[in-house]
């Protein structure tokens, strides 16, 4: 299986479409077989779609992303665990172990908290209101 | 310097003054943390103070420049003020909000730097207007849950990568040309020309000038040369609107230019290479146009490298409610008005209505609306005679057969049939699949009369 994680430093980037690096990591049966970091630069978001595609992601683990991407990125077969916010190798740790979930605030012990239902709709599969004109 | 987040000035009735303005402020310690989030910050960000303070700045702000160009950084560490920077961020909802950032440093009474202070103003209403002047859309800005459009969404960024031709097929006021600026602008041509023809508007003759131009003396009154749009489109994409209504020997000249790639300028014998990528797009079925000789085959199969078939509103009515909240937003960014939406019953009226115009229907239907309404609800006295419902046959009069849904739906369906037939029982017998007398039997279960 291979994970993709947007980063800031080590931490989760908050922005998948505007993350400079990528921490791909490949797993066999719960254990990190794999690790390394790959530039995304200025790359477009819908390049960055195909681009985890041809990198045959399976997962990503990301901050803020539009609902628009996140359905891209299913649609391509990626499962998008989204609003994560904490240490990389933290919300590793917890998708490792079964624990990571959409809007989840990863710690060094597992899960430190959770961001609550915004009023914006956050959380899992929260993404809605698209802003625009009609069509 | 110190990092005690302790040591920043507590917030008393300074708080009160910055819960009271407009602009989102926050302010944050030398290790980014969150310490102050106003009432404006809330509602721009969609994230709660409770949840906003402690945490990193940049993961409840979520801006394009947190990573490379945060503006407080370049502030505390450089003691360089920043005013209106422009970025975006992204808030609760996932939606991107352009903000204007403003930042300065916190000093203690000792003058020593304990943190930063920014402000951020939401520029939706003006980025939405902007938009509609330049038109910049993409598929994020086009509204829609109906599972149909989402279908589209999920193949268009492929589309729009790649060269091929695109065919749009879809009835007026469905949306054609959103869908084709949003490939264009998604496109790798995005930075070139975006060119509109609409092939029914000309004169055949007229059309071909202008599709491909002329040199001097190519008619009588070509005193000069003329570059076509194919030739203004060059570097972009072409979207050739109502292409079913072009004649035969456009239809030609049209397949030369998709299988080719050249073309001649009227009175030229030069050839020109076309480099312009074709949205084209019809309110009919080019494949029904085929077998009464009216559309070319060939032309058709060079059109139909990609397919893309919108809806009608009546199909999609789960984006009622949305386009009505993004048409009374942006009429009241237009007007300088504070509607703030539709009443219960307008939106049955709306629900059940049949849009032949689609989508550009209900866009003036709501400026129709704009034009009448003095309150801050839009009432069914403000819409249009046409699209209100005689009393009895409202849809809280379909109410009364309960809630199932099914009697419902067939109230609505057979409502929509009598209005566009104009109360013709027949014709809208033949519509909805029935007999006359099964019409008229559900009408008279469901009570409807129709005048």
């Amino acid at each position: 299986m291979v994970i993709a994680i947007p980063i800031f430093g080590s931490r989760v980037s908050p922005r998948f479409d505007h993350a400079q690096e990528l921490l791909l990591i490949k797993e066999a049966e719960g254990r990190v077989v794999e690790s390394k970091r790959v530039i995304f630069g200025d790359s477009g978001p819908l390049e960055r779609v195909a681009r985890l595609a041809a990198l045959h992601t399976n997962v990503v683990i990301c901050g803020g992303i539009s609902g628009f991407l996140a359905r891209q990125l299913a649609f391509r077969g990626v499962r998008v665990y989204s609003w994560v916010t904490g240490e990389a190798e933290d919300a590793l740790g917890c998708f490792l172990t079964g624990q990571l979930e959409t809007g989840l605030m990863a710690g060094p012990r597992g899960p430190c908290g959770r961001w609550r239902l915004g009023r914006g709709g956050r959380g899992r599969g929260g993404h809605r209101g698209r802003r625009g004109p009609g069509g | 310097m110190s990092r005690n987040s302790s040591e920043l000035p507590s917030p008393t009735h300074g708080d009160v003054i910055l819960n009271s303005i407009a602009d989102g402020v926050f302010t944050v310690d030398l290790d980014w943390n969150i310490t102050f989030f106003n009432s404006a910050a809330e509602r721009i960000t969609g994230i709660s103070r409770d949840q906003a303070i402690g945490q990193r700045c940049f993961d409840v702000f979520r801006a394009s420049i947190c990573e490379t160009a945060c503006a407080l950084r370049q502030t505390i560490d450089g003691d360089k003020e920043i005013i209106d920077l422009k970025a975006n961020i992204m808030n609760a909802a996932g939606e991107t909000i352009p903000i204007s950032i403003s930042t300065a440093v916190l000093r203690d009474e000792a003058g020593d730097v304990v943190g930063g202070v920014e402000t951020f103003r939401d520029l939706s209403a003006i980025e939405a207007l902007r938009k509609e002047i330049t038109k910049e859309y993409t598929f994020e800005d086009i509204i829609s849950k109906n599972r149909d459009i989402r279908r589209i969404f999920d193949v268009l960024p492929d589309i729009a990568q790649s060269e091929s031709t695109v065919l749009i097929e879809g009835p007026s006021g469905s949306g054609k040309e959103l869908f084709a600026r949003a490939i264009h602008n998604l496109s790798p041509r995005k930075d070139g020309p975006y060119v509109v023809v609409n092939c029914g508007a000309l004169p055949d003759t007229l059309l071909e000038s202008e599709l491909f131009g002329h040199v001097r003396g190519a008619f009588t009154d070509a005193r000069s040369d003329r570059d076509g749009r194919f030739a203004r489109a060059s570097g972009g994409t072409i979207f050739l609107d109502e292409i079913g209504d072009t004649s035969s020997a456009l239809q030609v000249r049209l397949l030369r230019v998709l299988q080719e790639r050249e073309y001649e300028r009227l009175g030229s014998s030069d050839t020109v290479k076309a480099d312009v990528r074709v949205i084209a797009a019809s309110n009919r079925k080019l494949s029904e146009l085929l077998a009464g000789g009216v559309f070319r085959e060939d032309l058709y199969f060079r059109l139909n490298v990609v397919k893309i078939v919108l809806p009608p509103l009546v199909n999609r009515r789960e984006d009622i409610p949305l386009l009505v909240e993004y048409f009374v937003r942006r009429f009241n960014l237009r007007q300088g008005k504070e509607i703030q939406g539709v009443s219960g019953e307008v939106m049955d009226v709306l629900m059940a209505y049949g849009y032949p115009g689609n989508v550009r229907e209900l866009e003036n239907i709501i400026e129709h609306a704009f034009v009448l309404c003095r309150g801050h609800e839009i009432e069914v006295g403000h819409l249009p005679g046409e699209i209100r419902l005689v009393p009895a046959e409202r849809p809280e009069k379909t109410r009364h057969f309960g809630e199932n849904p099914l009697q419902q739906a067939e109230a609505i369906a057979i409502l929509e049939a009598l209005r566009k037939h104009g109360g013709h029982r027949r014709l809208a017998a033949a519509e909805l699949g029935i007999d006359k007398t099964t019409l008229w039997r559900k009408m008279k279960k469901l009570e409807i009369t129709y005048p």
